[in-house]
C-alpha cells in the first residue's frame, strides 16, 4: 500500500516543528519549492500551500524566484 | 459462614457507597458549543496554460488579458447581499505542472483573507474585479476553494 501523502497543513505543522528545533535557523535559507516537494513527496503546489501557510504564520518570508528564508523573529 | 456475612456486608456497603457517589457527583459542566468569531479563508487561483518554458517551481504572473493576475492582486471577501466582509490579497505565483492535461503548465496564486466574520454560510470571493464567485464557508476554511482563469 502506498504511503499517505502527507497534506499541506501537516508539512507546515512540520515546518514550523524544525524551525522551532532550530533544524532550520531563522534568517537561514530555506529549500526551493521543488525542494520542498521531493523531500515531502507532494506536488510543488503543496510544498506551496503549505509555504503561505507557514508565511501566514510569520515563520517563513520571501517568494518564488527570491527564495524562502526562515523569519528572524517569529510570531 | 462469617466470612459470607462479612463479604456480604462488604457488597452493600459498596453499593450503598457507590450510589451516594453518584447522587452527590456534579452534573457534568456544559460545554458550550463555541464557534469563532472571524476566520481565515484560503484558496487558490489557477491560470491555466502559461506555457511549457516556464520551470516548474519558478515565479510566474499573468500576463496579456491577465496583467492583472499577479501577487499583491486584491481578494474581497463579500456576503450574500454584496457587503464587503474582509479584504485580502494574492500570494505571489508560483508555476506547477496542470493538475489534469499532461505537459501542461498553470501560473497557482494562493489567497488568505484574514478575520472573515464566520457564520455566513455561503461567501462572494471576487479576485481584481473577476467578477464574484461563491463558495460555502467549509471549503474557505479548509483553503479548498479554487478559482480558475485561461
Amino acid at each position: 500500500m502506498p504511503a499517505r501523502r502527507q497534506t499541506y497543513r501537516e508539512i507546515a505543522d512540520d515546518m514550523e516543528e524544525r524551525i522551532a528545533l532550530g533544524e532550520y535557523v531563522r534568517g537561514s535559507r530555506l529549500p526551493s519549492y521543488r525542494q520542498l516537494a521531493d523531500i515531502y513527496s507532494v506536488s510543488v503546489s503543496t510544498a506551496y500551500r503549505a509555504v503561505v501557510l507557514l508565511q501566514d504564520r510569520g515563520l517563513v518570508e520571501g517568494e518564488p524566484g527570491v527564495g524562502l528564508y526562515v523569519a528572524r523573529r517569529g510570531t | 459462614m462469617g466470612a459470607v456475612v462479612v463479604l456480604l456486608l462488604a457488597a452493600v456497603a459498596a453499593a450503598l457507597f457507590w450510589t451516594l457517589g453518584q447522587r452527590g457527583a456534579r452534573p457534568s459542566t456544559p460545554v458550550a458549543a463555541t464557534t469563532p468569531a472571524t476566520f481565515t479563508a484560503r484558496g487558490a487561483l489557477q491560470l491555466d496554460d502559461v506555457g511549457p518554458k516556464w520551470k516548474t517551481g519558478s515565479g510566474c504572473a499573468g500576463s496579456g488579458g491577465y496583467d492583472d493576475i499577479q501577487g499583491g492582486a486584491q481578494v474581497v471577501v463579500k456576503d450574500r447581499a454584496g457587503t464587503v466582509l474582509a479584504i485580502g490579497e494574492l500570494a505571489a505565483g508560483l508555476v506547477d505542472h496542470h493538475p489534469t492535461i499532461e505537459d501542461a503548465k498553470i501560473c497557482l496564486f494562493l489567497f488568505s483573507v484574514f478575520n472573515v466574520p464566520a457564520g455566513q454560510g455561503i461567501y462572494g470571493v471576487e479576485i481584481s474585479h473577476r467578477g464574484v464567485v461563491q463558495f460555502n464557508e467549509a471549503d474557505l476554511f479548509a483553503g479548498e476553494a479554487q478559482l480558475t482563469l485561461g
